[in-house]
């Protein structure tokens, strides 16, 4: 049965996002739209948005790393939020597997959001439904759209190319592709819940530098270079 | 009873309700393609599992109210894994239809009883800030 996915390259994610942007661009005006904000450009913004990128500091000063965590619904293949829906309006469908939630049957109880071990629901506070990300079903079944158009905007609009998408159990997909070539991971297993879109792990890189730019009198470079050459 | 153990609890409710559901999730679409599916008793599952290592151990030193919701649950959990044992995917038999629906019934009031736990040690969190 095809499942589609995205698969997050953490090694290229640079944390613009970019993605997110898009994502609240296309879907604010398309079939899933609007997604209501409040107070945006006031003291406490919120909103509705179906890809939040989470951005974690790891290690200690001097030798820190900032990584980031693009996250949006995993499209999960034993998703909780579906037998946990009261009416029925949470369901993930069979010819590709895509969890959706049908507004005209959502009653806004937020049993799902409890339930989705990953945060990934979004109550929307004007309609009173529950929002999530659809993978942009309304553009990668465009047939309107040029083929390499028909992709979920957060693929389409990553400056850094981190994101693909594809069916994740064909195995000529690129994302199949990607998540056996460079050991894609899931959020949390032990929760079973068997997320769809997975992430290739970061990977530390060697910087070589040679002895006599080491020499070099501005402190803040030598610095700089140092823990480059120590691979911090 | 420490705070930080009311609160570790009441942090912990969203996990229990991930837990089963995700073990429903994985039983219906067994049961919906008629593959083969392991059942759990309910201290084998990961709520159960989850439970016994983090509730179990401070039950006694809960407040009564708290303790009392807390055997309620562990006795509405049990009830399901024993109804929803009964259920066989790859032999479906005509009864599967009202075990499955008591089984969800369970589930819903599981459910309901674990968020009103939450509301209970949010309840106590408050009372003792």
């Amino acid at each position: 049965m095809p499942q589609y996915a995205l698969v997050i390259d953490l090694n290229t994610c640079v944390g613009c996002h970019a993605c997110a942007t898009n994502c609240k661009e296309w879907n604010t005006q398309a079939s899933f739209g609007p997604l209501s904000d409040f107070d945006p450009y006031g003291r406490n913004p919120k909103g509705v948005w179906y890809n939040r990128i989470m951005s974690y500091e790891m290690g200690e000063f001097p030798n820190t790393q900032v990584f980031h965590l693009p996250k949006s619904c995993l499209h999960c293949q034993d998703a909780p939020c579906v037998p946990v829906c009261p009416t029925g309006a949470s369901y993930k469908r069979e010819q590709d597997g895509i969890v959706l939630v049908n507004y005209d049957d959502c009653i806004g109880c937020k049993l799902c959001s409890w339930s989705c071990p990953y945060g990934c629901r979004e109550f929307d506070e004007a309609d009173k439904v529950m929002k999530k990300c659809t993978l942009c079903i309304d553009r990668i079944y465009d047939e309107s759209l040029p083929p390499e158009h028909r992709k979920p905007a957060c693929v389409l609009t990553c400056p850094a190319k981190a994101r693909f998408f594809g069916d994740i159990e064909d195995p000529n997909s690129e994302a199949y592709r990607m998540i056996k070539e460079r050991n894609g991971f899931v959020l949390f297993p032990d929760m079973g819940t068997n997320p769809a879109n997975h992430y290739l792990p970061r990977t530390e890189t060697k910087v070589h530098v040679d002895e006599h730019l080491l020499e070099a009198e501005n402190p803040l470079f030598l610095e700089v270079v140092r823990r480059h050459y120590k691979g911090g | 009873m420490p705070f930080t153990v009311l609160k570790e609890l009441a942090n912990k409710v969203g996990i229990f309700i991930s837990h089963h559901d995700t073990y429903v999730s994985r039983l219906e679409r067994a049961i919906k393609d008629g593959e083969e599916f392991t059942h759990k008793t309910c201290h084998e599952c990961n709520f159960g599992v989850e439970w016994d290592s983090t509730v179990v151990p401070v039950k006694d030193e809960l407040p009564e109210e708290v303790k009392a919701l807390v055997d309620e649950i562990e006795k509405i959990h049990c009830e399901f894994h024993g109804i929803s044992m009964q259920i066989d995917p790859k032999n479906p038999q005509p009864s599967d239809e009202e075990k499955l629906n008591r089984m969800r019934e369970m589930s819903n009031l599981l459910l309901r009883k674990l968020l009103a736990l939450k509301r209970l040690l949010s309840k106590r969190l408050v009372e003792e800030e």
